[in-house]
């Protein structure tokens, strides 16, 4: 009862927290209006052929001419309630010009890419970090710690070329950009992820085999696993019960930062698989100045990172009572 | 007519950058195979009346994302909006040495004085069955000019269709209908379905070789053909998909991996697409152009000699063998050589003399040289390469230049607005009939680049009023001969080589003749099929 009470006091204290930072978050994302040089009512307006009056009308139709709190509490308040503007370059009667439906549109790409790096992460490093920290300085540690370096080191980037060049150029296995949402075709939806998710995913692969590892030999070293062993417990017991649960708390920790990383790794991975996700979406707004598909996009990243973050903590505080307390 | 820069040159240029992080890997990945040629022509195979083009494009970057040539703010939709919707005539282009505008919806047009009259086809349909005709014309125009974009058309006082296939147009005065009729070759000349003007940018319905059959943002358009089109036996294709592919060598990657039939292939990938037996690659000499702009009105480009000597300092056959893996022209002087404003006594005269150049510098009065400011679009590997052996060819001749990077988008602001450095290294054209559009930016008191670079010359302007009497560009040749060999002799700009457009294919899959057009954001698909 008081464990629970504790982890719910814990959750509310967490979540009180998260306003005041979601709002910190938000001036500092529609300030990126400050930092972006020119003036997109001379875009608008046909660029070098724009004519004063045309910017004027674009400046008081944008409300650019009125202060900078009152743009950031105009901007604040549509969106708390979803509407984050339209593109400057899209008229709005384009379904996609309005930004939270271009997020809508693009969201589900850059979820699918980043879920399934994560998967990928999960599946090849927590099962190689568990085969490592069971037998330190065997062979199998030795071709793990080895494997999990390579994997820190390689940018996705790179490792994403060269499965362009060995699965799609090379033996035609697999297609080298697009995508199918999985509505229309869940066997094209997965052949079409499946390099980007390879290419996200083993890096973060690396960094939680490598934790799992270290933690795990952490955690057999505990004087309560000698005792586990002293009374006679069968050791899969001793792994499964006692050791993997105590080890697993700093790894949860890893995967949810990992798949921040893994979020804002999509931005290039989306470029090089031609994939019509929000990265690719960000990145043409930030050369072409569309600054509400910049704040929106920027929102919606700082978010995630909040909500994985605070999930991460009810996780590790559900796992790890000591840190209700902190 | 000069395009303004395209909305997407930003996003273009960071995909390239991108893409230029992981150039090394793709080239390891083309070696083995025969080899293209400069001008493929694919002619066997049967077509296929229901294959399917799959062109790789960067749609995020080149589409406005809006099917309404009236609202879109990207002019390089051109690209898939001339698919759907016919103009109103045609800009030449595909062939070398065609100068002349074309028909287009209009088969023809009289000029007089400030009047002038199109005479729209007759019994020419859009794709839900409307017919064409001159009430329809005009109430695209009407449409279309509300777009701020779309400046050529302020020139129309008012429209009159006296019966179904005449529409009588009068212009301001002065008259430039040579002008107008250019631009109504492009964006501000389609013709929407009167019907479908409210829905658009979503349902568009033109008179095009193509209808839109689905559109997902950021990833595919797909076109299937017009069964109403009104020059059905050009297009042979039974539909097209614009697949989004980022520029930088993915798009070489795409091709060869099967994934697309059709790239437009950048000249760092040309070697790649040639070491492959299966890829097809057409190379057409283009009018656009890599040039120097010169801030004309601060030290050290107010002085005129020192703008003469840096014509002698540019290496620019080096640029174009090694930039532009010598598939594209140095450029001497503004026009290429199959252009009418050629100027054949000017010729090769501003070859690479060091020399030379160092001395006139020394008569302009820097005797110990002469330190300036060039400023360069980043992401882009031509550019970065040019502005990288420049530097190093001007320091023979005395010049010491200090290149350095700005986003695309930038370059407007920091260059032109805000009168930061020396001088840019950009991309113009002197492209289509209307060889003096080039130079009245550049060179008229009211042009937008004159304005900010203190580039206006008095002489250069009185030959583009001259030639701006007509739209045919043999017409304005001899003056824009005159215009050249001022510009040279007085170091304006720099020319430095002109770009050749490249289209590499699939030639298991594609058939017929293929054609690089001229120009950027244009598809040349009339010809090509996919073959059975």
């Amino acid at each position: 009862m008081a464990s629970g009470g504790s982890l719910l006091s814990f959750v509310a204290r967490r979540l009180l927290i998260t306003v005041p930072l979601l709002l910190v978050i938000s001036l500092a994302v529609f300030s990126l209006v400050l930092l972006l040089p020119g003036d997109p009512a001379i875009t608008l307006a046909g660029g070098a052929h724009a004519n004063g009056a045309e910017v004027a009308r674009i400046r008081r139709q944008l409300h650019l001419n009125e202060g900078f709190l009152a743009q950031y509490w105009m901007w604040l308040t549509h969106a708390v309630r979803g509407n984050l503007g339209h593109s400057l370059f899209s008229p709005a009667s384009v379904p996609s010009s309005n930004v939270a439906d271009g997020i809508r549109i693009r969201f589900p790409v850059t979820l699918s890419i980043a879920a399934g790096g994560m998967v990928v992460a999960v599946l090849i490093g927590l099962p190689a970090g568990i085969v490592a920290g069971l037998r330190p300085r065997s062979w199998a540690d030795r071709v793990v710690t080895a494997v999990s370096s390579v994997g820190v080191a390689m940018p996705d980037f790179w490792l994403a070329m060269l499965l362009v060049i060995l699965l799609a150029i090379k033996t035609h296995v697999l297609q080298p950009l697009g995508y199918t949402p999985f509505a229309s075709s869940p066997g094209s939806w997965f052949e079409h992820l499946l390099m980007p998710w390879l290419a996200l995913g083993f890096g973060g692969a690396a960094t939680v085999a490598r934790q799992t590892r270290g933690s795990l030999i952490d955690t057999l070293d505990q004087d309560y696993m000698r005792t586990a062993l002293a009374k006679g417990l069968k050791p899969v017991r001793i792994i499964g019960k006692h050791a993997l649960k105590n080890a697993i708390s700093p790894v949860v920790t890893i995967v949810g930062i990992q798949f921040g990383y893994l979020l804002g790794g999509t931005f290039i991975i989306e470029n090089i698989f031609s994939l019509p996700g929000i990265g690719v979406y960000m990145i043409t707004a930030i050369g072409d100045k569309d600054l509400p598909v910049v704040q929106g996009v920027a929102l919606l990243t700082a978010v995630l990172f909040v909500i994985i973050n605070l999930i991460v903590d009810i996780i590790y505080a559900y796992l790890n009572p000591k840190v209700r307390l902190a | 007519m000069r395009r303004p820069a395209g909305k997407g040159d930003g996003a273009r240029r960071a995909g390239r950058l991108v893409g230029c992080l992981v150039t090394t890997s793709l080239v390891l990945a083309a070696c083995g195979g025969g080899g293209g040629t400069p001008q493929a022509s694919s002619k066997a195979g049967t077509p296929n009346p229901d294959g399917v083009l799959r062109f790789g494009v960067d749609l995020n970057d080149g589409f406005s994302n809006d099917f309404d040539p009236g609202t879109g703010t990207n002019d390089c939709s051109f690209e898939e909006l001339s698919q759907i919707y016919s103009s109103i005539t045609d800009e030449p282009g595909g062939t070398e040495g065609n100068n002349e505008i074309l028909p287009g919806v209009a088969q023809s047009w009289q000029i007089s004085g400030s009047t002038l009259t199109l005479h729209i086809r007759p019994d020419i349909e859009f794709s839900d069955g409307e017919p064409v005709t001159a009430s329809a014309v005009m109430q695209s125009i009407e449409h279309v000019r509300t777009s701020p974009l779309r400046t050529s058309l302020l020139a129309i006082v008012s429209m009159d269709p006296t019966n179904a296939t005449t529409l009588v147009i009068q212009l301001k005065q002065p008259p430039t209908p040579g002008d107008l009729l250019l631009a109504f070759s492009f964006i501000d000349g389609m013709v929407m379905a009167p019907s479908s003007i409210a829905s658009a940018a979503t349902k568009p319905v033109g008179a095009g070789p193509f209808v839109l059959k689905s559109y997902q943002p950021g990833a595919e358009i797909a076109l299937v053909a017009n069964k109403n089109y009104w020059d059905k036996s050009a297009y042979k294709l039974g539909g097209v998909d614009f697949v989004q592919l980022t520029e930088g060598p993915q798009q070489i990657g795409a091709l060869i991996a099967g994934a697309v039939d059709m790239i437009e292939l950048m000249p760092e990938d040309y070697a790649t697409a040639k070491a492959d037996s299966n890829i097809g690659i057409a190379v057409t000499p283009s009018y656009q152009y890599m040039l120097m702009q010169l801030r004309e009105n601060s030290p050290p480009f107010n002085n005129p000699g020192v703008r003469a000597a840096l014509e002698y300092a540019v290496n620019r056959a080096e640029i174009n063998k090694i930039v532009l893996k010598g598939l594209g022209q140095p450029a001497y002087q503004p026009f290429p050589s199959t252009s009418p404003g050629y100027n054949p006594t000017v010729g090769n005269k501003y070859t690479y003399q060091p020399a030379k150049a160092k001395a006139m510098l020394s008569q302009a009065g820097y005797p110990h040289g002469v330190g300036f400011d060039l400023v360069f679009p980043a992401g882009v590997a031509e550019y970065q390469s040019a502005a990288e052996i420049m530097k190093a060819e001007l320091a023979p001749a005395g010049f010491n230049v200090s290149i350095t990077q700005v986003p695309p988008a930038d370059i407007l602001t920091d260059v032109y607005e805000n009168k930061e450095a020396n001088a840019v290294l950009i991309e113009n054209s002197s492209n289509g009939p209307d060889l003096a559009n080039n130079f009245e930016s550049s060179y008229e008191g009211t042009g937008f680049v004159s304005q900010a670079l203190g580039s206006f010359n008095a002489s250069v302007t009185t030959l583009v009023k001259k030639a701006s009497y007509s739209i045919s560009a043999s017409f304005q040749g001899p003056y824009m001969q005159q215009a050249s060999a001022i510009v040279m002799s007085q170091g304006l700009e720099i020319p430095i080589a002109f770009i050749p457009e490249i289209v590499a294919y699939n030639k298991i899959r594609v058939g017929g003749n293929v054609v690089a057009p001229i120009g950027i954001c244009k598809a040349n698909l009339a010809g090509i099929y996919i073959k059975k």
